[in-house]
């Protein structure tokens, strides 16, 4: 089967230059870009996909939301995870819906070619079973705990993240007691101040 | 002479008696009084002690959301500026690298892209810089003379090639001449953001920037013919725990930046602003400026 591929991030200049690279360097020429969930779920029920390169925080959402519709749609998609975040804090959470490429915006450019080479043969990039990578204050949560995270991050109100993401107030209650115990914080600034040391973007 | 005595002895009691009477009397007084005094005291402390109070919850709120704010900067910074910035580079030099085996369509693409999100950096950069800028409260602020026309013009210049591009007409509807007395850094600082705004949210159509003098003040209108805002975006706006959020109401790209620094400088040099906005049929921001 040829590959094809989609660019899902929602800064058209990361698009271009991770398409040149691919052009250029791996000769792929079947690229779809994308910049926000919306298009990507639009593209993917229009034509089918073999790698996704998929970015974590764009302004309609987050990947760790449409995740699973993306793998009930396209059950044999490989998906690599493009981001500023740290693998630290998400790769846990993307391993629990089998995604083991993780491709962190911050690598330089050799890396990144490595990395996409890796994806594109199919060589496992984080090993499955026992963690590799470091443990931080983030790294345990949920992948309903992260989702929740981002918008406590950006200060939106338990009613307005029930509604963004369609769950009861008393479940992001529970999320958001959830995160500040695991993250061992009290309130909104330490938490800033806490994902402002670990890097974690909103 | 035994009556007279008798009487000496009996005004002697009276005196003596109205005598302790009034001492007593004056001393009920001397207390009540330094009780008052005293409880007057208290209470003026226990208000001078509530005010501070409240002022320094104040200074602690506004501290809290500056260091909320700053917070969000800094993940502006990285996501908005460092990895654009990378991905330009490595662009750059892909394309320099295989300038032979490129065709014309992919380099062309990879330069309007290169050469659009550079501006958009700029753009980003230049209000960071400008909300740093005025974080300083005891920054001097200087009136001086200027030509809103020519204000007008300056911004409309900066955004004449993203205009272009989207086929968007800037119409600056002041005359030359339009002389004003004012803090004009500041206002060009929120007129820049209220254009860059009606860019940011507008398809096609035009951004008309006008107004005047009148006896209340001087009137400002930026006014674009874009996607609009609800009433509930609006009031979420002109809220005081409005924060910058990368997340947004319409699913649209913005930081919120542009708003917190129009609210931050209007307050600055007094002036107050308004809000209109019909969904897709556009947003009319409207300032009065005090004379």
């Amino acid at each position: 089967m040829s590959i094809n591929i989609i660019i899902a991030d929602d800064h058209s200049m990361i698009r271009k230059g991770i398409k040149l690279i691919l052009k250029t360097i791996f000769g792929q020429h079947d690229i779809t870009e994308v910049g926000s969930c919306i298009d990507l779920m639009a593209q993917l029920r229009k034509k089918e996909c073999t790698h996704l390169l998929l970015d974590i925080i764009f302004p309609d959402g987050t990947a760790l939301e449409v995740i699973p519709n993306i793998i009930n749609l396209c059950p044999d998609i490989k998906i690599m995870m493009f981001t500023m975040q740290s693998p630290v804090v998400y790769g846990y959470a993307f391993k629990q819906y089998g995604i083991n490429y993780y491709l962190p915006k911050s690598l330089d450019e050799e890396q990144t070619i490595e990395h996409l080479r890796k994806f594109l043969d199919n060589v496992p990039l984080l090993e499955g079973g026992q963690p590799l990578l470091p443990q931080n204050p983030f790294s345990s949560l949920s992948p309903r705990e992260l989702e929740v995270l981002h918008y406590i991050l950006n200060s939106h109100q338990t009613k307005t993240i029930s509604d963004l993401l369609n769950l009861r107030m008393s479940t992001i209650s529970t999320l958001k007691k959830r995160i500040f115990e695991k993250t061992g914080t009290e309130n909104l600034t330490q938490l800033l101040e806490l994902a402002n040391l670990y890097d974690i973007n909103f | 002479m035994i009556f007279f005595s008798v009487d000496e002895t009996r005004i002697n009691i009276i005196t003596l008696s109205l005598l302790i009477l009034f001492s007593a009397i004056a001393i009920y007084f001397i207390i009540g009084y330094t009780v008052k005094k005293l409880i007057v005291r208290q209470k003026i402390l226990k208000l001078l002690i509530e005010r501070r109070t409240r002022e320094l919850q104040q200074k602690n709120e506004e501290l809290e959301k500056n260091s909320i704010i700053k917070t969000r900067l800094i993940s502006i910074i990285s996501h908005d500026l460092v990895s654009p910035l990378k991905y330009i580079h490595f662009t750059a030099k892909n394309l320099l690298e295989n300038k032979h085996s490129l065709d014309q369509d992919t380099v062309d693409e990879m330069m309007t892209e290169v050469m659009n999100s550079s501006k958009e950096l700029e753009l980003i950069s230049t209000n960071i810089l400008n909300w740093i800028k005025y974080q300083n409260e005891h920054r001097r602020l200087i009136k001086e003379e200027f030509d809103l026309n020519a204000i007008v013009a300056q911004i409309f210049s900066i955004f004449k090639g993203i205009a272009k591009q989207k086929k968007i007409e800037l119409i600056n509807e002041f005359d030359t001449g339009m002389i004003l007395y004012q803090y004009m850094e500041p206002i060009r600082i929120v007129l820049y953001n209220l254009t860059l705004n009606a860019l940011n949210f507008t398809e096609k159509g035009r951004i008309t920037i006008s107004g005047g003098k009148t006896n209340k003040g001087i009137l400002i209108k930026v006014a674009d013919e874009g996607i609009g805002m609800s009433n509930e975006q609006i009031a979420n706006i002109l809220s005081e725990q409005f924060i910058v959020s990368s997340i947004n109401v319409d699913k649209r790209k913005g930081n919120g930046l542009g708003y917190l620094i129009i609210k931050d400088l209007l307050k600055l040099v007094d002036a107050k602003f308004v809000i209109k906005s019909k969904k897709n049929i556009g947003t009319k921001v409207t300032i009065l400026l005090p004379v």
